[in-house]
């Protein structure tokens, strides 16, 4: 460190660039500095282009300088904290996979923020959408650079967070507030699992760095604790991509506008799943249980996420629902030890669901505008050309696909509503406590109405 | 409906009467603007509006900031808000005629500057008031007699128009547990609906769809066991019994249910607890999915691919069936049995408890307006405290609102009226050219452009499908479409076939379009989660995913690309119109005689009043729209054409009147000399990009070939500065003061995917002109106005105006309603902002994954319109007027229920105009003050428009023509 090594400068910036940009951008709306809109695009533009060079850079030379692909660098900036043995080293590893990912990433975001320039234009929340995705960009760096799982998973929450704003973008409307919470469960009930792998490698292996992670892996004497390891932390990871059982949250997700639907669950957020499964591929790549886990998963799902895509009638919930498809299927090939198809697919997916995702909208001309399309006409899709009866189980499929196989309901029923009871029982046994001031309850009543029903004003 | 005496229920009758009420929408792909609330045009508007924005929960008029800014901005006359106070119920009693004046003063200034009352304990404003030493005297005044009288207003009732129709079930499990009782179950119920509508969207159809609604709906409860929301799993018992039900059956047991399961129902204030109207509202919850079934059942020509069996009884028994399964499980789990609190809600009681400290305010208030207020006598200041508090918002925005109607309405009138009596003093030129658009309020102001560039030129304007009602087909779509109004039923089919020079080339075309429309479908129906979709994706990416980057970041090129490509594939073929009439194998008749075709072609120049005095070019202009990623594409097209490109009409009505044996029967039979130099020339006009296409230039004699070409340029730069006029609305700054970047800021809005507001379409229409272009020529109108030509000296009649009619008012009616109910509340009456927006089934849009569907317009669609009813001007006799409107019912309605403002001026009084008021035409003489404030603007339109944002007021424009005032 005493040294002024390049790669610690570049892969420090890397990280820190975004997370400078967050609040720079957030004293630029405190204070009012920046009025128009388009100045505000550029500014992320900007901020986009810098990681890209940078990226660029960093790739380039060491790319040169090791004259081969797979390199990794390990930067460790010391302690975040430390008590008595047991802390949190903050710690960065670049590779080629970082490269594409962080290239994934800046595209990605500069084609959204093009699109949102005109597209959110005279919203209410102009300045709050790219701010949002102002902590997206900077939480999914963190998430592709870090090597440090405690600090993925502060990265994740964030994310999360992020994810559940978005989609209550339009606050006004309760139903959409509502369904935003359903996100936040599913994300919530898999970090428990994350939370419990990070602290259980804390007490095994008195670390949570994926280089020192991976010394461990290689020693048999450690791989039944890996093993639990690595199975709470791929549950953990189940969530962002809506593989089974989150499987029902993507449906009541789309509430939010379309650039931020396109940019989550087309193609960034849902690749979190196989993201740290990347990561963390050489933590599991002998360990045939967890592979064998993996690919279970991903086999349930599969199938579940591609009826529910075909039976759909509504765009984004097919759309996000084919990413869903793909997303399995790219666990599964990090399963079977495919890492380079794995990276090549999930760009592929990005960029096709967005496309697919932006315009949605014109559905409706392009049918429309088919000469295929007409009353009467007979379109080339399962059985509607053959004139056979479905059988009962199909029927019962279809039915059970059109409910999205009813795991919101399930959660609700018999997870979240076990919880819910409780809290009732105690906040009735509360009431006969407590005696509720009689004018407080009146003014209650009085607001029972959403509205004021009546003011001079 | 259950009547007291015979107490027979008979539910079909209940089901036609809630029909009534159900939003009347089209599916998407052919969005025509209608009144939302058509079946409603039987009453009153003002009832009309109050009925449904009771039941549909919505704002009745705009916020009250909105009508303060406008009347700064001098957009609402204080005379109308004076007659408005008058007419307001609540203002005068006998008991104080004498101080009628000061009461309206009073009024008035609480109008401009309504009171604030914060219903906080604690007031901040105490605090100001103390510091004034003779507020505060007077604030002790108000607080003894404020004390005296505090218990006459203790409990004061609220506004009843505030009183909305609601489920009190509902509201007080919400308010008090926190369930939201429609999240229960709505979703359940919409995700099957979406698939039930559905035509193609999915890849895997709906199994069942012969079934009908109610049979397929227990199936799949049935078949989901308990993956289903509590309470509303089916039993196999349950569904073997309710499966055997009819729909009458089925909605009557669950009547039977509502009673006893004893619900308590809506009601307002001590009526009867109805159960017509608890069912009437459960059919309206989700009113945009039962609107869309009524309209699948009553018309099912209109369904774009197949449909299923279905019908809105066999909706209202699912909603019931849910509802009240939802009802006796959240009942049973909170413990509600039959003590359902009787006590305040929103609709049974409806009193709003005042504290003394604001009765105290009010008093202060009013004697800082009112002067010498607590020296009146007891009762008079009790009635005035009672006014007061009367007086609220809803009062008064509806006092604004009805003021800024009847404001612009004045404008409107006056300034056709100053425009009227102008008189031309210029000289007869030769005519150049003559152009007929079509009605559209978006043509208005390219005409004036076009006037004003060549002065030699006479617009004219004729309902845009031209009198062809059609059904055509092009060569690349083999399904016909109706290119007339809705209204209208289409008579023939005209198609549009390849020249065989070359038959080789027609095959490949045909195999071209067919295997391009199949890999279409292929891509998107296989390009999602599908086995091949994992081949699909790893090859398909980079070519997408670079297009992708195109069409966001350079999207006129992309534009460019995908036509290049296009030509490229299908190649540039000759096609021809088949017009000759013949009956094909179907009894569809084809294609018009040479009778049928000389009495359209004398149709449109006679109601446009070109008989005797042609042009060497007379243009006919159909419009189009173009946009990319919007569902409401056809909403901005040809109203006339049922939302499509008005180009094949325009095409056809040339070929038709270019044809000498079409001319010969015009002379002989219509006595209309068409002279052999004139030629029709057929142009269509794209409002999103302000571009002009011309689609018959290769015909046009030799001889006239350098004339036409100056006209043309006329033309072009015409519509460039349109661009200009037009860039005015869309906040740009750039664009707003030239002629080229606004032509090319435009084109780039229309090709962008990333545009939710291509263009502003209608918004902003307030008025619809009939009559002659002289009349108002000189006239600025900034867009606001249809157009349409007429000429009463060639129609003593007055058969020609009721054809006119008939075609012009339902359809200029539907679009002013449907803009002023989607401006009024967004959310409730129209679509709400366009950004969360989910294309369903095909037929219609929900905000987010499963929500109701969507009705009216997008947010970004009206948000700069001001919403106001239209006002028809008429130039005729007034008495060929009031036949006509008594002929057609419809009309009728419209102008006696006052949903429109319907003025005549004849030609022959020019001093006066007959206005529609209450129940008669009124004369009225023009505002002496008006004409002489009336502003005259010397200079062009482009000079009114440049560097200008905003409402600009109408201006008669000085050019070159010398007019003088007559009066």
């Amino acid at each position: 460190m005493n040294t002024l090594n390049w790669n610690y400068i570049g892969a420090f910036l890397l990280e820190l660039l975004p997370i400078i940009w967050v609040f720079l951008y957030s004293l630029i709306i405190i204070f009012g500095l920046i009025k128009k809109e388009f100045l505000i695009v550029y500014f992320l533009k900007l901020n986009c282009f810098i990681i890209f060079l940078l990226n660029l850079f960093l790739f380039t030379r060491n790319t040169i300088h090791y004259h081969t692909l797979s390199w990794n660098l390990n930067i460790s900036f010391g302690h975040w904290f430390n008590v008595e043995g047991m802390g949190t080293k903050l710690e960065l590893s670049y590779n080629f996979e970082s490269f594409i990912f962080i290239n994934l990433m800046v595209f990605l975001t500069v084609t959204i923020a093009r699109f949102s320039r005109t597209y959110l234009h005279k919203e209410h929340g102009f300045y709050r959408f790219f701010l949002l995705i102002g902590i997206f960009m900077a939480s999914f760096n963190t998430v592709v650079l870090a090597n440090n799982l405690d600090l993925v998973f502060v990265a994740w929450e964030l994310i999360g967070l992020t994810s559940a704003l978005l989609i209550a973008f339009y606050n006004f409307r309760e139903q959409t507030v509502r369904n935003s919470f359903w996100a936040v469960i599913s994300y919530r009930l898999s970090d428990v699992f994350f939370i419990v792998a990070l602290a259980f490698a804390h007490i095994m292996f008195h670390t949570t760095n994926i280089s020192q992670l991976v010394i461990f892996a290689s020693q048999p004497a450690f791989h039944q604790k890996m093993l639990i390891f690595c199975l709470l932390l791929i549950v953990g990871g189940l969530a962002k991509g809506a593989q089974f059982p989150f499987i029902s949250w993507p449906m009541r997700a789309m509430e939010g506008p379309t650039s931020s639907s396109a940019l989550y669950y087309g193609a960034l957020s849902v690749s979190l799943g196989p993201i740290l499964l990347i990561k963390n591929f050489l933590l599991f790549q002998d360990l045939l249980m967890v592979r064998v886990f993996i690919g279970a998963v991903a086999l349930i799902t599969a199938p579940m996420a591609l009826i529910i895509s075909k039976v759909r009638s509504d765009m984004k919930s097919t759309l996000a629902y084919s990413s869903i498809f793909h997303i399995s299927i790219i666990c599964l090939e990090i399963a079977l030890g495919l890492k380079w198809l794995a990276i090549f697919h999930l760009v592929s997916n990005a960029f096709i669901r967005i496309d697919q995702f932006l315009s949605s909208l014109n559905v409706i001309q392009d049918f429309y505008e088919n000469p295929l399309f007409f009353p009467g006409a007979k379109l080339n899709i399962s059985n509607s050309d053959k004139n056979f009866q479905s059988s009962r189980f199909q029927k019962k499929i279809y039915h059970l696909a059109v409910n999205g196989f009813g795991f919101d309901w399930f959660i609700q029923n018999k997870v979240i509503g076990r919880w819910l009871s409780v809290l009732y029982i105690i906040e009735s046994a509360e009431d006969k406590f407590v005696k509720l001031d009689p004018m407080i309850k009146d003014h209650q009543d009085e607001n029972l109405n959403q509205e004021n029903l009546w003011n001079l004003s | 409906m259950i009547s007291e005496t015979s107490g027979q229920f008979s539910l079909d009758s209940f089901i036609e009467d809630a029909r009534k009420f159900l939003p009347i929408q089209f599916p998407l792909g052919i969005f025509i603007h209608n009144n939302m609330l058509l079946t409603l045009e039987h009453l009153q508007f003002e009832d009309a509006l109050n009925q449904a924005t009771k039941i549909y929960g919505a704002k009745r008029t705009l916020s009250e900031k909105y009508y303060l800014r406008k009347f700064k901005q001098n957009r609402i006359s204080e005379s109308h808000l004076k007659i408005g106070i008058k007419d307001w119920p609540g203002h005068l009693n006998n008991a104080i005629q004498n101080n009628s004046e000061l009461h309206l003063d009073f009024f008035y200034h609480l109008l401009i500057n309504p009171l604030e009352l914060h219903l906080d304990e604690d007031f901040n404003n105490i605090e100001k008031i103390k510091d004034d030493e003779a507020s505060w005297r007077i604030w002790q005044q108000s607080s003894k007699f404020s004390s005296s009288v505090y218990h006459k207003f203790q409990k004061i009732s609220v506004n009843p128009r505030k009183i909305k129709n609601r489920k009190i079930w509902k509201d007080f499990l919400n308010l008090n547990y926190g369930e939201r009782v429609n999240d229960h179950f709505h979703p359940i119920l919409i995700r099957f609906l979406s698939c039930y509508l559905d035509q193609g969207m999915a890849l895997i159809p709906n199994p069942n769809k012969d079934s009908g609604l109610l049979k397929d709906f227990l199936e799949y409860l049935y078949d989901n066991g308990q993956l289903l929301p509590e309470g509303l799993s089916l039993k196999k018992e349950d569904f073997l019994r309710l499966y055997a039900y009819s729909p009458e059956q089925f909605v009557l047991n669950e009547m039977q249910a509502i009673t006893d399961l004893k619900i308590p129902l809506i009601g307002s204030h001590s009526e009867n607890q109805s159960i017509e109207e608890y069912m009437r509202l459960s059919l309206l919850e989700l009113r945009g999915w039962a609107g869309m079934i009524n309209k699948f059942e009553k018309e099912p020509w209109l369904v774009p691919r197949e449909k299923g069996q279905m019908s809105v009884l066999e909706y209202l028994g699912i909603y019931l069936f849910l509802e009240n399964r939802t009802f006796s499980y959240l009942s049973k789990k909170y413990k509600l049995k039959t003590d359902w609190p009787k006590k305040s809600f929103v609709s049974n009681e409806a009193m709003i408890t005042l504290s003394e400290k604001q009765l105290t305010f009010i008093v202060h208030q009013i004697c800082l307006r009112y002067p010498h207020f607590l020296e009146k006598e007891h009762d008079f200041k009790v009635h005035m405290i009672e006014q007061v508090l009367k007086f609220d918002k809803t009062e008064r925005t509806i006092i604004w609102q009805n003021a800024f109607d009847l404001t612009l309405r004045d404008n409107y009138l006056n300034a056709i009226q100053y425009a009227r009596v102008q008189k031309d003093d210029q000289k007869e030129t030769t005519i150049s050219a003559q152009f007929v658009f079509c009605i559209d309020d978006r043509e208005e102001s390219i005409r004036r452009h076009l006037e004003e560039i060549n002065k030699n030129i006479r617009t004219y304007s004729a309902v845009g499908f031209f009198g062809i009602d059609m059904k055509y087909k092009s060569i690349f779509h083999p399904h016909p479409l109706n290119h007339c109004p809705p209204v209208v039923t289409p008579s023939r089919l005209i198609y549009e076939k390849i020249v065989d020079t070359d038959k080789n080339r027609e095959k490949i075309f045909g195999q071209t379009n067919k295997i391009m429309a199949e890999m279409a479908f292929m891509l998107f129906y296989k390009n999602r989660a599908s086995w091949y979709s994992l081949i699909l994706t790893i090859v398909l990416a980079p070519v997408i995913g670079i297009y992708l980057l195109l069409r966001i970041f350079k999207p006129l090129s992309a534009n460019r690309l995908t036509q290049y490509l296009k030509i490229k594939l299908m190649g540039k073929l000759e096609t021809q119109l088949e017009l000759n009439k013949q009956v094909d194998e179907t009894g569809q008749v084809i294609g018009y005689d040479f009778d049928e075709r000389a009495q359209i072609v004398s149709q449109i120049l006679r109601m446009c009043g070109i008989i005797d005095n042609f042009s060497p070019f007379i243009f006919i202009v159909g419009h189009s729209a173009k946009s990319v990623n919007n569902p409401y594409r056809n909403a901005y097209g040809c109203g006339a054409c049922s939302g499509r490109a008005g180009l094949p009409n325009s095409k056809i009505f040339c070929k038709m009147a270019n044809e000498l044996m079409v001319q010969k029967i015009l002379k002989e039979k219509y006595k209309i000399v068409i002279p052999t130099g004139t030629f029709f020339v057929s142009t269509c006009h794209d409002t999103t990009t302000d571009r002009i296409v011309f689609l018959n230039e290769d015909e046009i004699p030799s001889r006239s070939l350098s004339e036409f070409k100056a006209i043309k340029q006329d033309f072009i730069q015409a519509a460039r500065i349109n661009s200009l006029e037009r860039s005015r609305i869309f906040e740009n700054k750039i664009s707003v003061n030239d002629v080229v970047a606004s032509h090319a800021h435009v084109s780039v809005r229309a090709s962008s995917m990333a545009e939710p507001r291509p263009e502003y379409g209608h918004t902003n229409n307030l008025g619809c002109f009939v009559g002659r272009r002289e009349t108002i020529k000189g006239l600025f109108l900034d867009r606001r106005s249809f157009l349409t030509s007429y000429d009463p000296t060639q129609d003593p009649s007055g058969e020609v105006l009721g054809m006119l009619l008939g075609g012009v008012i339902p359809v200029v009616a539907g679009i002013n309603m449907d803009y002023y109910l989607s401006r009024l509340d967004n959310e409730k009456f129209g679509s709400g902002t366009k950004l969360p927006l989910n294309v369903t089934a095909l037929i219609g849009v929900m905000t987010g994954g499963c929500s109701d569907l969507r009705i009216g317009l997008s947010k970004q669609m009206v948000e700069k319109h001001e919403p106001v009813r239209i006002t028809v001007i008429l130039e005729a006799n007034l008495e060929i007027v009031k036949k006509l409107i008594v002929k057609n019912p419809r009309i009728k309605n419209l102008i006696l229920n006052h949903w429109i403002h319907v003025a005549v001026f004849d030609p022959a009084e020019l001093e006066y105009y007959y206005l529609f008021e209450n129940d008669q035409f009124v004369k009225k003489l023009p505002d002496k003050s008006h004409a002489e404030t009336f502003k005259r603007i010397k200079g062009l339109s482009i000079d009114i428009v440049k560097n200008r944002l905003g409402p600009i007021p109408f201006y008669f424009r000085e050019t070159n023509i010398n007019k003088e005032s007559a009066l």
